[in-house]
């Protein structure tokens, strides 16, 4: 089924439709919801409240304005996302800067690997090491590097200062440039062993 | 916002694509439960507020209306309540079977001074009636059959014709001339008088019929004139000439004057007056807002153009939510500081001396709290705002108003208390909402009505909606700017 075929039954909430859109499309934005919550049970909860949003809201989708369909479920899940982390009050979408100075210090300069040594980490290693960043470098992380926002744009979302998403940008890449250069490390000392 | 990407990012990107987790089967099955009770999305429809300004648009256009036709009424029922000679004019023949149109009183036995009071007797003057009406101040031709005792009524037309009073009207010979019930049957015969072929005659003043000369041709409406008692009066006596109903050039003239278009041009002229707007403001954090707006106005009019400057306060409360994190106060004990001794000699011992200080003792769990504090935000408001009045009826007046406002922060105060952490250890307060902003601006469009009291005295109400381009009231997820509605109210004085 195309996908304003697809649309159009949605809008009449055809059942088929709706189970076809989720199948097509969910992995996609669990995988994003994940990357900013940091654990798969918030997540599929993000993931659920989010895809009712987009069901609920697919009348209004209109390619002209909004792209394509993806990109427009993504903006409605991380509009979500954000809202279940400010609501659950679990976790805070800022640090304060003091707390990120003490680990900023703890943090030694490294020099970057070459790319590919990063891609034999592979898709889920990486994923996993930026889900485990702070919750603070995460959120900035994300959507300065995967939504592309501007560091205005993440300031008016996250109601911090542009500085402070800045900073926390530098220190989101540094510490998954040193946790890679970890891993790396690692995998090259760990001798070849024969079957 | 210039993006400095840095080959990590590319990284990162590229290799996170097509990055895919599967859900469990269990939230899936979770979302397909809950998205089938989902209700279909009908149509958007109007949206409530405009809804409630199209009907309030309707109100004031309906009032104007009304008002429109209001000087209209008015002649009418002057007209009724003028006095009338008139004595079984209207009855018909067929008067039992046709009970819309109420039968004068008769004639016989009633003097011919009598008249007919059309408000009390609830008879209007129509065309049926008409041809008892005479339009050419010409001598009466001779009335056969007239009514008797006509000498003893030598009553005149006085100018009383326009007032309220009903007057007795003299007929064009100076004479009241009266109709005997059978008289009028005869001038009706071969005229059918029914209710669908009355027609009000707006203008007539008075009701004065006279029995028509024989020769006069009565049976057909073509020859049915209508009988102007002003005419019948001398010069002298003569009350100011009426402009002659059902004409059209003249009711062309009534109706230009209340014209726009066909109006002699106004000279400008300022207006000055002093307004408030009770206004809503949706889509921001709080969702709905409501601020209160004082301002002073200045109008320059010119026709119907007009530019509407001045300055006003905008007093809104907001809540701002803090986040403070904190550890736990557990409870105190006394520190040890320093001992010392000394000799007793009676006791032969050492007395010790113990130095304490007291000292607390907080939880290392960090945890989270969330205080709102109320502030009152105002801010000067200078609007400019172009209008365009469509529509002047009387001393009403109905126009569209658009335009630009400028909202400068003057003042924040905090209404609610500090936070007040008691014993607890504060390790960081952080503001959640976003800061207000100094300088907004707003785009403005409204209907006016505006209604003359007196004569340099208005009163105006406007409806608007109003759209922010850029305010401190931002809900961030929606990604919407937050928009408002509201109603002004002034009184204004035409300098």
């Amino acid at each position: 089924m195309g996908e304003e075929e697809l649309i159009k039954k949605a809008i009449s909430r055809d059942q088929g439709a709706m189970e076809a859109l989720y199948d097509r499309y969910a992995p996609a934005l669990l995988s994003l919801c994940y990357r900013y919550c940091g654990n798969q049970m918030d997540a599929e909860d993000m993931l659920h409240d989010g895809f009712l949003k987009i069901i609920g809201n697919i009348h209004k989708f209109r390619i002209l304005n909004h792209g394509t369909l993806l990109n427009w479920m993504k903006r409605i899940m991380v509009n979500t996302t954000l809202n279940h982390l400010r609501e659950r009050k679990k976790e805070r979408i800022f640090i304060d800067l003091d707390s990120a100075e003490v680990i900023s210090d703890s943090m030694a300069s490294e020099e970057d690997l070459p790319p590919d040594l990063y891609q034999q980490l592979g898709q889920e290693k990486i994923h996993r090491l930026i889900c485990d960043l702070p919750v603070g470098y995460r959120t900035v992380f994300n959507l300065y590097v995967f939504e592309e926002y501007g560091h205005r744009e993440i300031a008016d979302l996250l109601h911090i200062s542009e500085n402070t998403s800045k900073s926390q940008l530098s220190k989101a890449r540094s510490l998954l440039r040193k946790k890679m250069n970890q891993l790396v490390n690692i995998q090259i000392s760990v001798p070849y062993e024969k079957a | 916002m210039k993006r400095h990407d840095q080959d990590t990012d590319e990284f990162f990107r590229e290799i996170l694509k097509d990055h895919t987790i599967t859900p469990s089967e269990e939230s899936r099955k979770a979302f397909l439960t809950d998205v089938a009770k989902l209700p279909i999305k009908k149509k958007r429809g109007i949206p409530p507020l405009a809804l409630i300004v199209t009907i309030m648009f309707i109100a004031i256009v309906s009032v104007v209306i009304v008002l429109n036709n209001k000087p209209a009424l008015q002649q009418l029922s002057e007209g009724i309540q003028q006095e009338s000679a008139t004595t079984g004019v209207v009855e018909s023949g067929s008067a039992g079977n046709n009970k819309n149109i109420p039968t004068a009183p008769q004639a016989q036995g009633k003097s011919a001074n009598e008249y007919v009071n059309p408000e009390k007797s609830g008879y209007l003057p129509t065309e049926a009636t008409a041809g008892y009406f005479r339009k050419k101040a010409t001598p009466t031709p001779k009335i056969n059959n007239t009514t008797t005792s006509s000498k003893d009524s030598a009553n005149k037309v006085s100018p009383a014709i326009l007032t309220e009073e009903p007057q007795p009207v003299s007929g064009i010979s100076g004479e009241a001339v009266t109709l005997s019930s059978d008289q009028s049957d005869q001038a009706l015969a071969g005229r059918s008088v029914t209710s669908q072929t009355d027609k009000v005659i707006r203008d007539s003043v008075l009701i004065q019929p006279v029995v028509p000369d024989k020769s006069a041709d009565i049976s057909t409406p073509d020859s049915v004139t209508v009988f102007n008692p002003a005419k019948s009066i001398s010069a002298e006596a003569a009350p100011p000439r009426l402009p002659e109903a059902g004409t059209a050039a003249e009711e062309k003239q009534r109706r230009n004057q209340y014209d726009y278009k066909n109006a002699p041009p106004d000279k400008g002229n300022l207006r000055i007056g002093i307004s408030y707007t009770p206004e809503w403001i949706f889509n921001t954090i709080e969702k709905t807002n409501f601020s209160n707006n004082f301002g002073a106005d200045l109008t320059f009019r010119a026709g119907q153009y007009s530019i509407r400057t001045g300055a006003g306060l905008s007093i809104s409360k907001g809540t701002n939510e803090l986040t403070v994190s904190y550890n736990d106060f557990l409870g105190s004990y006394n520190k040890l500081d320093s001992m010392d001794f000394s000799w007793s000699d009676p006791a032969h011992n050492y007395i010790p001396t113990y130095y304490m200080s007291r000292m607390n003792v907080w939880d290392s769990l960090l945890k989270l709290d969330y205080p709102k504090v109320v502030k009152r935000y105002t801010y000067l408001q200078i609007p400019l705002i172009f209008g365009y009045d469509f529509m002047r009826i009387g001393r009403w007046s109905l126009g569209v108003r658009v335009g630009p406002l400028l909202s400068v922060l003057l003042q924040t105060k905090q209404l609610s208390d500090d936070y007040n952490p008691v014993n607890k250890k504060v390790v960081s307060i952080n503001n959640l909402p976003p800061e207000q902003i100094n300088l907004n601006w707003q785009v403005l469009a409204g209907i006016n009505a505006n209604f003359n009291i007196r004569s340099r005295l208005n009163i105006e109400i406007e409806p608007f909606v109003k759209y922010y381009f850029n305010s401190v009231y931002e809900k961030p997820e929606t990604g919407f700017k937050p928009w408002s509605a509201g109603i002004r109210t002034a009184i204004s004085f035409d300098l």
